[in-house]
């Protein structure tokens, strides 16, 4: 249930707690709008993006952007140009016209980018946070033996191999900052769980890859951070457009790609990673598509490896994260 | 064009409204923290309201000048000398070429002041702004803070459009060292969330700026947050998780236990709760508090921060 209060400035479809959209105040300029039940479900995201493509394609005066989330949306527009009440109502419809469209292919790249996992910089990134910051957690000394406890997973070997098992799916972009990707693994069987430092990482190194709650993120430059480190990857943000993969734009990600990671050496990565700004380096991209309605189909015929898989996890991370 | 003798704190180069349109990706508008005083400034020398111009905080630059111009200073007040003699804030003053404009300390309330010069400072456009994000090194003068040595070029001012300088004292706020800041509620002030004493707890504090502050944000102290929940769900282990979702400029988010007040460049997506949020009117105060400084939030309604905001408007439209 949602508990009626100032910070709501809406509820729509309110009995329905699948097809809810609770509308969030956040000042004047921005409303947060929320979609169904507080859970990760990629239907919610497919609904947003027809939701986001028809406002865009309403080309409002006065509308700024549409920042969406995992189950969420940002509307930021100008409040002076564009009244609240008539954004509401204009999100109201577009809701209503999405619907149409919400089983129907929505078109995602595959893009294939190098990751070398367990690599000497991350460690020495974490060697410094208990130096300056945390001596000692459940997921120190090293993030990757962590995440293999907190999913009952044997090692670091078999943390690597489940993580190559899957493709992520960029849900959304800016965490943190720069076309910094919050993606999803794909496949449920394989989606590993570990939860965030406490507190934060003053620095984390710059094309980092970490694994946070059951998503994953990566660093586009040397930020503060909190995800459980596991590897590096190359640069994705290129400021000069100097790599033909950034033609249309200086980041590389957009939502709904599904990112598949190609392990090499730390050596090897360092070599592909020089090669980004100065275009040796080729983003191998493939065009296509992501059905949902057959993505919810497999879904079912997974679901028992799935549910064994949870089970396994909630059990391991229990123990794992004693002394948090 | 004018030399940086003594790059003081942080001085950057602004526009305003910003680099706005890409929050989706990451990235955040910059633009000035105090926008009303930058506006002020570019009139004052005849810009455009929104002309690149400096920002500058917490303690100030020597500044060389290597050709005549005009310029204008707004917002905090800090100690200063134009060569011999003491310079005026929020007037026109034209400066000859060889004048040092000398500033140190911030002499009474407030953090952050405004250089206008008459024409806008000449520097590349990104992403369809001039202002400066260090974070991601584009924008503004080489994507940086000023730093010695620099030379920074100043357009010329082809169009002038004429402006009142005679500002009465509604132009010119004294900045108080404790602060009462309107918010509107939400997103997530709720009892889904926080428990209602904690909203009591939340509008009766004075809030402590801490030293922990900037462009990014502006970490506040007070009391340990009460949640209504035990975790934060799928959202990870403390309350104040949540799933990723994009934050608003100006929100008051809790990382953990602490309250932060999300600033022009700040991160965009992220996994943590936002309290209330400030609304555009009462945005600038965040570009003035200054650590040590105290701050009451007081609660407003959509409809009373608009209102706030058009007066402003008009205000402004007015010079």
């Amino acid at each position: 249930m949602i508990t009626r209060s100032e910070a709501i400035v809406r509820i729509i479809n309110e009995d329905d707690p699948d097809r809810r959209i609770v509308i969030r105040a956040c000042g004047t300029d921005n409303v947060l709008v929320e979609l169904g039940e507080i859970t990760l479900d990629l239907n919610y995201r497919a609904r947003i993006y027809w939701i986001e493509k028809t406002l865009r394609e309403m080309n409002l005066d006065g509308l700024i952007d549409v920042s969406p989330g995992v189950r969420s949306f940002l509307i930021t527009f100008d409040a002076l140009k564009l009244s609240l009440e008539k954004l509401i109502e204009i999100v109201i419809i577009a809701e209503r016209e999405s619907r149409n469209n919400e089983l129907k292919p929505i078109p995602s790249r595959r893009v294939y980018m190098p990751i070398a996992f367990h690599d000497q910089k991350c460690l020495s990134y974490i060697r410094r946070y208990m130096e300056t910051v945390r001596p000692e957690a459940p997921y120190l000394p090293d993030n990757m033996e962590f995440v293999a406890r907190c999913n009952g997973l044997s090692g670091i070997e078999e943390v690597q191999e489940y993580f190559l098992k899957t493709e992520y799916m960029v849900l959304g972009l800016g965490d943190v900052y720069l076309g910094a990707p919050c993606a999803v693994p794909l496949d449920p069987r394989y989606r590993m769980n570990a939860p965030k430092y406490n507190p934060a990482r003053t620095l984390t190194p710059e094309g980092a890859v970490g694994i946070g709650g059951a998503f994953i993120c990566i660093y586009p430059m040397e930020s503060p951070g909190g995800y459980q480190l596991i590897g590096r990857t190359v640069p994705f943000w290129n400021t000069w457009q100097t790599n033909d993969a950034f033609k249309e734009a200086p980041w590389l990600l957009r939502p709904f790609d599904r990112v598949n990671f190609e392990p090499v050496t730390e050596e090897e990565l360092d070599r592909l990673a020089k090669g980004v700004h100065s275009n040796q380096y080729k983003f191998r991209i493939e065009e296509g598509i992501f059905d949902i309605a057959q993505y919810n189909e497999h879904l079912k015929e997974i679901k028992e490896e799935t549910d064994r898989f949870v089970k396994q996890q909630t059990e391991c991370l229990e123990i794992a994260t004693k002394g948090y | 064009m004018f030399e940086i003798i003594n790059p003081g704190l942080e001085v950057t180069v602004q526009d305003y409204p910003g680099r706005l349109g890409y929050w989706s990706v990451g990235i955040p508008p910059s633009g000035p923290m105090d926008p009303v005083a930058f506006r002020i400034a570019n009139r004052l020398v005849e810009n455009a309201e929104g002309a690149p111009g400096l920002e500058i905080a917490g303690l100030g630059p020597t500044i060389k000048f290597h050709d005549d111009a005009r310029i204008a200073i707004t917002g905090a007040k800090f100690k200063a000398k134009l060569d011999d003699a003491e310079i005026d804030w929020y007037t026109p003053v034209d400066v000859k070429a060889g004048s040092v404009l000398k500033m140190g300390s911030i002499s009474g309330g407030g953090f952050r002041a405004y250089i206008a010069f008459a024409g806008g400072i000449d520097v590349p456009e990104y992403l369809g702004s001039y202002s400066t994000f260090p974070h991601g090194h584009f924008g503004g003068f080489e994507g940086r803070k000023l730093l010695k040595g620099d030379m920074v070029k100043v357009k010329k001012q082809t169009n002038p459009i004429k402006a009142r300088t005679n500002l009465g004292i509604t132009f010119k706020p004294d900045y108080p060292s404790h602060w009462e800041i309107g918010v509107i509620p939400g997103p997530h002030e709720s009892p889904d969330f926080f428990t209602e004493a904690f909203t009591k707890t939340f509008y009766s504090t004075d809030y402590k700026v801490s030293y922990n502050a900037n462009r990014l944000g502006i970490r506040l102290d007070g009391p340990i947050p009460e949640f209504s929940r035990k975790d934060g769900g799928e959202g990870g282990k403390h309350p104040s998780n949540m799933h990723d979702y994009t934050y608003a400029i100006g929100t008051i988010n809790f990382s953990g236990n602490t309250p932060i007040i999300i600033t022009a460049d700040g991160p965009s997506l992220g996994g943590f709760i936002s309290y209330a949020t400030l609304p555009t009117a009462e945005l600038w105060k965040a570009g003035q508090i200054k650590p040590g400084d105290s701050i009451r939030f007081i609660k407003m309604t959509h409809g009373e921060a608009l209102q706030k905001q058009k007066d402003m408007e008009t205000l402004i439209s007015m010079l």
